[in-house]
């Protein structure tokens, strides 16, 4: 019988070709902007511009399906404020989607998280902030809401399903980590800790206040707890004609696969708003067509933005190609376009982790390539501009009325 | 059943409703529901589970395995047996229809 011998990671090979081919392997679907916590870091406008209809939703899923989407994440806002979530859940499982969900757990109740297992969504991802209610309630600015959304986690947990537990850090909880770690371990779960806090969708900058400065996120990063990953399952199995792992072990052969790919935006990664703009990531804010006007097929292969984000290759940053403290850099271009106007530009965000990192690691007085220029006065009027090269600052279908 | 034991030929295997799955040039992965697990399934053992829908029964399957891939029938039964129970084991087919040796 024909097939080979497994190379080591199923993920890698799976990303690998989707890569070469172009398919939206993952997708992030918001399907609400409107939310019942009113969290401080939040890039979201809340009101609703008019979000697809469940029909649409359910059309555009269809399209996602065909184009060989496979990671499903459904978020927002919050998920559960869509009436017809479970109505959109179903087609999409009967679709064959593997689904991941956001939410923040509040209108999560016996009757709903028995649905979801039923349904088969396989992992909730649960925002959470700080163990202590004080600092949890401040951030979402909801009274009660730490409970609550604990509450919610043990339903979800009754039920069998995965949860993982979502903590930004910002200056309102950067001290509240160890509690946020010692609360995935009580619970079992899986938690992610990240520093980073992008700029409002329409380009108001007012949220980034809360980003930890670099010399307290220092101090967090030299806490081994802060890269620890839980998840100790059993290692990758390797049968034929059948081949099997954890996705998390896929880790070194998905940065080959990679290689010199900036990111996963527009090459395999989608990210679709409630009113059904599609953009290359949920943090690459540049518009590139509306699914009410076009199908996926014509955007994803067609739009002349999304191929320009898929053409482009980290080699072309000029500036970073130098830069001796690369390795630690995980320079994102969505932010680079938010924040300094040009996607294939280097990001001041990224080297200011990046030096940190590799201070971390036992290097002295990294400077990153950028700021070495910037210093000598080379790139004046380029560092950390007030106001983001946005190439579109609002919802293209708000934006059209 | 285990991957050890054979199936009988008139049984109707068919995937569980739970399992992700998506076929990538000719080629199945398959994440499953209950451990997170990703598969993937070569081109064969991909034809064989597209037709895992409780329709067909596994001597059906392997006929058309048999028939695609020019191998004889014995051969291609031996073959959908094992991956059939292989996948029964691994819980990525469903129970119904399906008898446990």
């Amino acid at each position: 019988m024909p097939g080979g011998p497994v190379a080591s990671s199923v993920m890698a090979r799976l990303v690998s070709k989707s890569l070469q081919r172009s398919v939206p392997l993952n997708v992030h679907l918001d399907v609400t902007y409107r939310c019942n916590e009113r969290c401080v870091h939040c890039y979201l406008d809340h009101r609703d511009h008019g979000e697809m209809t469940t029909a649409e939703i359910k059309r555009v899923l269809e399209e996602l399906a065909q184009a060989g989407a496979f990671f499903l994440t459904v978020s927002g806002g919050e998920i559960f404020l869509r009436p017809d979530l479970s109505e959109l859940l179903a087609h999409a499982r009967a679709l064959r989607f593997d689904i991941s969900l956001k939410t923040n757990a509040l209108l999560v109740d016996e009757a709903r998280a028995r649905e979801l297992k039923a349904v088969g969504v396989r992992r909730v991802q649960v925002s959470l902030y700080s163990a202590d209610p004080q600092i949890h309630d401040a951030v979402t600015k909801i009274p009660g809401s730490l409970e609550r959304t604990l509450r919610g986690i043990h339903l979800l947990q009754q039920q069998g399903l995965l949860v993982k537990l979502s903590c930004p850090l910002m200056r309102q909880n950067v001290h509240a980590y160890k509690g946020v770690q010692a609360l995935a371990d009580a619970l079992g779960v899986t938690y992610t800790l990240d520093p980073t806090i992008t700029p409002m969708l329409d380009g108001d900058r007012s949220v980034v206040d809360s980003r930890v400065d670099s010399s307290e996120l220092l101090a967090v990063f030299e806490d081994p707890v802060f890269n620890k990953r839980l998840d100790p399952r059993a290692a990758p199995e390797q049968a034929k004609p059948l081949a099997a792992e954890a996705p998390h072990h896929a880790g070194a052969g998905l940065a080959r696969a990679f290689d010199n790919i900036p990111c996963s935006a527009g090459q395999n990664n989608v990210y679709i708003s409630p009113y059904g703009d599609v953009y290359p990531c949920v943090q690459m804010p540049l518009a590139t067509g509306n699914l009410r006007k076009q199908s996926f097929r014509e955007i994803w292969y067609g739009s002349p933005q999304m191929r320009r984000v898929r053409d482009s290759r980290e080699s072309m940053v000029q500036i970073c190609g130098g830069c001796e403290i690369k390795q630690y850099c995980q320079r994102c271009p969505g932010l680079a376009q938010m924040e300094d106007g040009d996607m294939m530009g280097p990001s001041w965000r990224a080297c200011e982790l990046a030096e940190l990192s590799a201070r971390v690691a036992g290097i002295e007085n990294p400077v990153s390539a950028y700021r070495q220029l910037w210093d000598e006065g080379k790139i004046a009027g380029k560092r950390a501009p007030a106001v983001g090269g946005l190439v579109t600052i609002a919802p293209l279908a708000a934006a059209q009325g | 059943m285990s991957a050890h034991h054979a199936a009988a030929v008139d049984v109707r295997p068919l995937q569980n409703p739970l399992a992700a799955w998506r076929e990538l040039e000719g080629q199945v992965v398959i994440m499953s529901p209950e451990d997170s697990v990703l598969h993937e399934l070569n081109e064969t053992a991909s034809f064989i589970w597209k037709r895992a829908n409780g329709e067909r029964c596994i001597e059906e399957i392997a006929s058309e395995l048999s028939a695609e891939f020019e191998v004889d029938q014995a051969t291609a039964l031996l073959d959908t047996q094992a991956l059939l129970s292989e996948l029964f084991a691994k819980r990525l087919l469903a129970d119904a229809g399906w008898t446990r040796g």
